[in-house]
């Protein structure tokens, strides 16, 4: 093997692994690594801050299930990008980040620039590494980007120090990865599905809460096909909209904190929840000791530290969903079931809890007549992105996609700021189909200077500002929890959306009236590049249903009639 | 509380914080660390309602190769031993 440098090894890593695309934002100590890229395949991307660079690779990521990169330099560029790792953490997305560090003889003698981001970084990567030899940079690539790929999927982290960049080295990169202990694929026992397909055949009224697991583990057509074998009711957690097929009848919607009537009710009810690729978040469950009191469990996870964690569990299943998936739907071949259709008609009956305002104030829009009328018009097949707070709660009831790559939420996190620049990503990723951003007042502020990334790349991407000059969610629970006492919400001094986005090259429209919805949105929907809907929003909307936090689901506060 | 008794092994010593981040993180109270060349024993006073969260959590680790969680049986409490101790000199 001929000697070559760090730098030049890293761009080898990332071509073997199929990388085509990084996000990322150079400084000091990574300059090695950028002046590589230059004679790279591997395209960069420049944005705007470190922040919009991980998002914008977990959106990448999130939308074609390839690797995302994101790159940043040492000290602050390195810590800009931990709430984009959490984010990816919380949620089982697969990244790598690569960050620059000071020369190894600086590293703890507080240099300019430097920071400990091995250690900031520990608690929420899946795993990372600080690079103390060239030598070893090769092996702890190859082995960065198969752990963050396999398994359950995660954020890795490679800090590597200038020197060891500048560095030269013949180590080859591995042909062949392995990682004493790490054991990313469990075998499924048989013997669990049986377990399971036993509890399913003997319950009357059985509800399937399908996770993020079913994208990542792209079991999609496996869950879909059992669903159409069981026909039993299917209720999604915010990380699977998209996953049951959009013609299933017994697809009763996302389920939790703000989940339709039919999902929580059928859930409530249930004789038995199968949980696919789910971890039983407390937004999903409520009230622990009363969620879903009748039933017994059966658990399907890739982790093996999910299952019981929070729910216990009758029927675990220690595997992939896909494998696991496909054996069961083997087994239901050969042992095929009563379809629950019966049990599927009544779980439907009870309705969504959506309710349609008949009043606005005049100069404002209802949000949620926005929502519903954009996804009539978008369909199942456009990518939708979205920022955190009620615009995400209002979108996430009314998603339509037809897959769950198409829906790219930030789900465990929550992080405000996501919508923007994982839109950019996802429609940086799939440049052929279309893609909208739905983002608030609060959250487009904090990540909105990527409009100028979206701009040099010139994506058709379509962002529609939900502008109710409030931090809407927090507001809401002001109002329900905290009687009205409204404490650092207020956003009345925004700046005109519209007007900013076209000094950013976006053509921008605004939205005022409740007449003229419909006719902005196609609009801007048939802007050939980018372009930006401000929608004028009524300040006091609440998200409904809503189930309190610490409550059961069956207690659901329902929109005031 | 619960006492849980963990044999670690590990790929390299450099995991050992992350072992106890996570011990301290899910309300776990280290009361005894030894740990050499690549092997830990720890010692956790653990909350009992998330008790059971420990070993998968920490076995999920990376570089943990692997984990065994000894059960210890208990010794004589010193109230115990001097009531035997008594029965005994009767």
């Amino acid at each position: 093997m001929t000697r070559r440098s760090g730098s030049k090894v890293v761009v080898e890593a990332l071509t073997r692994a199929g990388v085509t695309t990084a996000w990322g934002y150079p400084g000091g100590a990574i300059m090695p690594l950028y002046d590589e890229l230059l004679n790279s395949p591997v395209t960069h991307i420049l944005t705007r801050h470190e922040q919009g660079a991980i998002h914008a690779a977990d959106g990448y990521a999130r939308a074609s299930g390839r690797l995302g990169v994101a790159i940043a330099t040492s000290g602050p560029g390195a810590t800009n990008l931990t709430t984009g790792i959490c984010t990816a953490m919380m949620d089982s997305v697969p990244l790598l980040c690569l960050t620059g560090q000071v020369a190894s003889p600086l590293i703890g003698t507080d240099g300019f620039q430097e920071a400990d981001t091995f250690n900031i970084c520990t608690a929420i990567t899946k795993q990372n590494y600080l690079v103390r030899s060239v030598d070893d940079l090769p092996r702890v690539l190859a082995e960065a980007i198969f752990i963050a790929q396999t398994g359950r999927p995660g954020p890795v982290l490679v800090d590597i120090p200038k020197d060891v960049l500048l560095g030269h080295t013949s180590e080859p990169l591995p042909d062949h990865v392995s990682v004493p202990g790490y054991e990313p694929s469990p075998r499924l026992d048989p013997a669990q599905v049986q377990k399971a397909h036993a509890l399913l055949r003997a319950s009357h009224r059985p509800v399937c809460i399908v996770g993020g697991g079913c994208r990542i583990g792209n079991a999609v057509d496996e869950f879909r096909e059992w669903c159409r074998r069981t026909q039993v009711p299917v209720v999604s957690t915010l990380m699977a909209l998209g996953s049951a097929d959009p013609d299933y009848a017994g697809h009763l919607g996302m389920l939790g904190m703000h989940g339709l009537r039919q999902a929580n009710r059928a859930v409530f009810e249930a004789d038995l929840i199968l949980g696919f690729g789910n971890r039983f978040d407390d937004r999903v469950t409520g009230a622990t000791d009363r969620f879903a009191s009748q039933a017994k469990v059966v658990h399907v996870d890739i982790d093996a530290a999910e299952l019981g964690k929070i729910i216990r569990v009758d029927a675990p299943v220690h595997a992939d969903l896909k494998a696991a998936l496909t054996a069961w739907n083997q087994l239901l071949e050969q042992e095929p079931i009563e379809p629950k259709s019966e049990w599927q008609k009544q779980a439907s009956s009870y309705g969504t809890g959506l309710v349609r305002r008949e009043s606005s104030e005049p100069g404002k829009v209802p949000p949620t007549e926005v929502l519903d009328e954009l996804f009539s018009i978008i369909g199942p097949s456009t990518i939708v992105a979205t920022d955190v707070g009620q615009n995400q709660m209002w979108a996430a009831q009314r998603c339509r996609a037809d897959h769950p790559r198409k829906w790219i939420t930030s789900g465990g996190a929550g992080t405000m700021g996501y919508g923007l620049p994982s839109a950019m990503g996802a429609q940086a990723a799939c440049p052929d189909t279309p893609v909208v951003a739905i983002v608030g007042d609060g959250g487009f502020q904090m990540t909105m200077a990527e409009m100028a990334t979206v701009r040099r790349l010139n994506l058709p991407l379509k962002v529609l500002v939900m502008d109710n000059r409030y931090l809407g969610m927090v507001r809401q629970w002001q109002e329900m929890f905290f009687d009205r006492r409204y404490s650092a919400v207020d956003l009345s001094d925004n700046p005109d959306f519209a007007a900013l986005a076209r000094v950013y090259g976006f053509e921008a429209f605004t939205l005022t009236e409740r007449a003229e919805i419909r006719g902005s949105l196609e609009r801007w929907l048939s802007c050939a590049g980018p372009a930006l809907l401000h929608a004028i929003c009524q300040a006091e909307e609440n998200v409904y249903p809503m189930v309190p936090a610490g409550a059961s689901l069956a207690e659901m506060v329902e929109a005031p009639q | 509380m619960k006492l849980l008794t963990f044999a670690i092994v590990l790929r390299t010593m450099a995991a050992l914080p992350r072992v106890l981040m996570l011990i301290g993180r899910l309300g776990g109270e280290v009361t005894y660390v030894s740990a050499a060349d690549g092997r830990a024993n720890v010692v956790v006073k653990a909350p009992k309602r998330a008790a059971h969260r420990f070993a998968p959590q920490v076995r999920r680790i990376v570089d943990v190769i692997e984990m065994t969680e000894l059960h210890v049986v208990a010794g004589r409490t010193r109230d115990q031993a001097e009531a035997e101790r008594k029965r005994k000199l009767a």
